[in-house]
């Protein structure tokens, strides 16, 4: 499992759960989060068709996600997220990240 | 005898004897496949009465002999039926005319998915250098000039006079009412099992299975309006070249899905028109592609069909088209 960190990883980030979205029949589920800042988001592909997680304002990209494939980055900065799927358009997921 | 191993054989007799027929196996993937119960928002009828004449009118061209439907032409399910489309003093576009057959539902548009909506989209081709090649200001100048066109203007949108939000609007409005009527296909989902023979029924198995078609042509338009490539070789970068996705290798060579429906009446296939026929097509697909790169996609695998496969996904493809009807409208002088 690739990390994407965005920021510098602080020791007391590691203290929260990830959160995890899924991606199934084209879809993000849930399609809008909160996580606080420095907290960790596991991206799952539980679908049957590839996917590719990314986001412009958050700057990753997770490349194909064959199915079964699990991905996680972390989001350290404050603020409001768009993550997208590169193949498929509709699928659109609203991270918001709160100071911890 | 060990009665475990009695209790085995007859298993496998039964299930040699009671193969599900063809009916059934496919009846399991025909919900995905329902048409809306709901046709869309219907728009005003006088706008898609001004939309529909705006879209058949060659005066939005440079030339005066270009409309939208040289290329989206409704006797050819809204293409054009070549291989690349040949615009404004006859030059050969980069891409072949796209249907705009139940574009309503669809979206983003263009073999890239450049514009979001069909409102975003109508201005292009009309001050396109290539295709109708007429300024913003002159097409709306010489549309002023007809009597009916600012009469149908001003009913649609009053006191804004003949602008380009107008015309936009009222083209999408028309557009939105371009919906394929129910194909044998669409009987044969709504519960009619003769109206599809046992090689298209079989032929529908194979595209939900072992073809895995589905993955990408899903939903009762046959597309989920996303982008992949598939392995065609030619030198455009498709939705890769834009901006917005820069570095994104899965959408290097990457092109909308199209819709598969009446695909039999749009041959050649492909954004470049390079396969002429659904039997090439399902050639190209068993072969996993004609182009070895890293941006193709994972979902397009040589599949390794049987003659009888192969025939029987062509026969199910045919059962998507639907009689052609249109009406054309006369145009204001
Ligand atoms: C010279 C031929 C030509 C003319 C004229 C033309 N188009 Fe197109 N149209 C095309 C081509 C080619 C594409 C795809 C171009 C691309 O993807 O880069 C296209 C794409 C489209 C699409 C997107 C369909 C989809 O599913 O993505 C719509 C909608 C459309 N045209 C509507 C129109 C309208 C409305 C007009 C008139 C105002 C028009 N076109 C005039 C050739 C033409
Ligand atoms: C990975 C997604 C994907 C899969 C799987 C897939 N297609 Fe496609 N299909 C596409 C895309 C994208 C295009 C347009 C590609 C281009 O022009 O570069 C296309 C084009 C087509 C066309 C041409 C339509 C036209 O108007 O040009 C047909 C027909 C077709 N596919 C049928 C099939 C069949 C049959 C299968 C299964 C054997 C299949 N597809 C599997 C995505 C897919
Ligand atoms: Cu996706």
């Amino acid at each position: 499992m690739k990390t994407f960190v965005l920021a510098g990883l602080l020791a007391s980030t590691l203290a929260f759960a990830d959160e995890v979205v899924t991606q199934k029949d084209k879809a993000f589920a849930p399609g809008d989060i909160t996580v606080k800042a420095g907290q960790r988001v596991t991206f799952v592909n539980d679908d049957t068709v590839a996917h590719n997680v990314f986001s412009k304002d958050a700057k990753f990209n997770l490349k194909i996600q064959p199915p079964g494939d699990k991905q996680s980055v972390s989001f350290d900065a404050p603020g409001t997220y768009e993550v997208r799927c590169a193949i498929h358009p509709k699928m659109t997921l609203k991270v918001k990240v709160v100071a911890p | 005898m060990n009665p475990r191993v009695s209790f085995l054989c007859c298993c496998v007799s039964i299930a040699a004897a009671a193969a599900p027929p063809v009916e059934s196996q496919a009846r399991e993937f025909a919900a995905q496949y329902q048409r809306p119960a709901k046709g869309l928002a219907p728009d005003a009828p006088e706008r898609v009465a001004l939309g529909r004449q705006l879209f058949f009118d060659p005066r939005l061209s440079a030339s005066g002999i270009v409309s939208c439907a040289t290329c989206h032409n409704p006797a050819l399910s809204w293409g054009d039926g070549l291989p690349r489309a040949v615009g404004h003093s006859m030059k050969t576009l980069g891409r072949r005319s796209p249907t705009v057959l139940n574009a309503g539902w669809g979206g983003p548009f263009m073999w890239d998915g450049r514009f979001e909506t069909l409102e975003e989209q109508a201005m292009g081709p009309i001050t396109s250098p290539a295709e109708m090649n007429m300024a913003a200001g002159d097409v709306l100048a010489r549309l002023s000039a007809v009597e009916g066109y600012r009469q149908a203007f001003e009913k649609n949108f009053p006191g804004e006079g003949v602008t380009a939000k107008g015309l936009a609007s009222a083209i999408a409005a028309f557009e939105r009412t371009i919906v394929s009527p129910p194909a044998p296909f669409d009987r044969w989902v709504q519960g009619d099992a003769a109206a599809l023979s046992d090689a298209a029924k079989r032929g529908f198995v194979v595209f939900n299975t072992k073809a895995a078609c589905s993955k990408c042509h899903s939903g009762w338009r046959f597309t989920d309006d996303s982008f992949h490539d598939i392995g065609v070789k030619d030198a455009d970068r498709g939705r890769g070249a834009l901006k917005d996705f820069e570095g994104i290798e899965a959408l290097d060579h990457a092109f909308k899905t199209p819709t598969l429906r009446d695909a039999d009446r749009r041959a050649p296939f492909l954004h470049d028109g390079s396969e002429a026929t659904l039997e090439a097509i399902v050639d190209f697909y068993d072969v996993g592609g004609r182009a070895r790169r890293p941006s193709v996609s994972s979902d397009v695998q040589k599949l390794s069909l049987t003659a009888q496969e192969k025939k029987d996904l062509v026969a199910f493809l045919k059962t998507l088209s639907s009689p052609a009807d249109a009406v054309v409208p006369a145009l204001p002088r």
